[in-house]
């Protein structure tokens, strides 16, 4: 990074962070180019993607077909017409539908098949010794399957949570505060890190103190 | 002063004191770093690696110095693995392609004949599933506008399912997901290694312990731990003296807030009983 790059980059840091002593213009205006360059960002990638991908082909190397989903792009700016906005339906449709059916195809087998098959578990486990041989409860196993089994009945609405059903849901809702509970770990840890690279860079890239 | 003033300033002082000071905490090394380690070394001579690109910029802190140590394990030259990069979404191919050069440059590997990045293109699940067979359904060119055709490694590259292993670095659980559901589905012999960042890793570890998941290396630590597998200094083992006192202080504040709260709760109810 050049020595300009270092000082943008150093001075929108301390902008963005001002925040955690109150709300004020250095950090807004951080903010606001941080959205404006995402925002030209997207629009730059997508308009060449469009022009290499779609247009280009079409008018250069004859791929006449390329004419289909351009059009069917297009309609999206319908939307801009209360005449024809009903147009977007069309595209709406192509993208629920392809999209869709491509995802629940991938997913069956990966994100449920291929889940539930990991979730059948032998609940004891044999150990052989020089004196003999012992039988265990496998107690990670049982913890998965417990957790599953009591998860899923959790999220069960067409029926009542009492009696057994209520227990086993009352479980599951201990199961899923403790993932939460995981999950937030794995968020600080991942904001821990955030912060020290933006301190690491402060100290070695601009103020010159790390070595 | 407000209290939470009081704590961005001692969490602040003490990240800042422990960078300075770097101790050099020890730490092991999870299986899931040695599985992925282990993967690509395990990889023949000359095989063909797709290496994704899904995250933003705004998670560099855990993804810059995990592709540093794995991309330099990938690009070493008597290895002779040779890299395509893709990508999902939109800012990833532009550090990627930074981080592909310069360290290409360093170890002697030529692009477009041993590496290659083919930059993003939109439709996530679709245009995995569009370039099962051939990479040409949905890129044309390369990131810097170079046609597939003028570019050597892509003549034997076929698609998807002919590379053996997919390296994606993903900022969120969906993209090595999305590989398992539409690639490895399709060719189960092809590993999928997740390089990811720590908030994204919970929804991704039932995928891991069924064994979907090849390897995974996690955060800042998993970082730190292939840069050790790698014998190399990097910003992974120099960021986790910060990174664990910085997390027993966080602990810390989470228990001594609800001690506060459980006295300043039984004092009122003392005072209603009284």
């Amino acid at each position: 990074m050049t020595l300009v790059g270092v000082w943008i980059a150093a001075l929108l840091t301390l902008a963005i962070g001002s925040l955690l002593w109150k709300q004020n213009p250095a950090f807004r205006l951080a903010e606001h180019i941080l959205i404006g360059f995402t925002a030209g960002h997207l629009v730059v990638i997508n308009y060449y993607n469009v022009v290499n991908t779609g247009i280009k082909p079409l008018l250069y190397d004859g791929r006449l077909l390329n004419i289909v989903p351009i059009i069917i792009g297009a309609l999206f700016y319908m939307r801009f017409s209360k005449r024809f906005a009903w147009l977007t339906r069309i595209p709406l449709s192509f993208f629920f539908g392809i999209s869709g059916a491509v995802g629940i195809i991938g997913a069956l087998d990966a994100s449920i098949r291929q889940q539930v098959a990991a979730t059948v578990l032998p609940l004891v486990t044999s150990y052989s010794s020089p004196w003999g041989s012992f039988t265990f409860l496998d107690v990670n196993n049982a913890i998965i399957i417990a957790g599953t089994i009591c998860t899923l009945t959790y999220f069960f609405m067409t029926k009542r949570h009492t009696g057994i059903i209520g227990g086993t849901a009352r479980v599951g809702r201990y199961f899923i505060m403790i993932t939460l509970g995981a999950r937030f770990g794995a968020v600080v840890m991942s904001r821990m890190s955030l912060l020290y690279e933006r301190l690491y860079f402060l100290l070695h890239d601009w103020l010159n103190i790390l070595k | 002063m407000q209290p939470q003033h009081i704590i961005f300033l001692i969490l602040g002082t003490v990240m800042v004191a422990l960078l300075i000071w770097a101790p050099g905490m020890e730490y092991s090394i999870e299986e899931s770093t040695l599985s992925f380690y282990r993967a690509i070394d395990e990889l023949p001579a000359g095989s063909l690696v797709l290496v994704g690109a899904d995250f933003d910029v705004e998670n560099r802190a855990e993804i810059l110095p995990q592709m540093e140590a794995i991309l330099r394990h990938l690009m070493e030259p008597d290895r002779d693995l040779r890299i395509i990069s893709i990508s999902m979404w939109d800012q990833g191919p532009m550090v990627m392609d930074v981080f592909l050069r310069r360290i290409g440059d360093e170890l002697g590997r030529t692009y477009g004949v041993d590496y290659v990045n083919l930059g993003y293109a939109p439709g996530v699940h679709t245009m995995i599933r569009l370039i099962s067979h051939d990479f040409r359904g949905a890129f044309v060119r390369d990131f810097s506008g170079t046609p597939l055709d003028e570019l050597p490694i892509m003549d034997e590259a076929g698609g998807i399912l002919d590379i053996p292993m997919i390296v994606d670095f993903a900022d969120r659980e969906s993209g090595p997901i999305i590989y398992l559901e539409q690639v490895k589905t399709q060719n189960p012999q092809i590993k999928v290694l997740a390089s990811i960042n720590a908030a994204s890793f919970p929804p991704l570890e039932p995928y891991l312990q069924s064994g979907q998941v090849d390897g995974a290396v996690v955060g800042l630590k998993g970082a730190a731990e292939y840069e050790e597998l790698m014998g190399m200094e990097g910003l992974g083992k120099r960021g986790m003296d910060a990174q664990s006192v910085g997390q027993v202080l966080v602990m810390a504040l989470i228990i001594a807030g609800n001690v506060v709260a459980l006295i300043i709760a039984r004092r009122k109810k003392g005072r209603v009983v009284g």
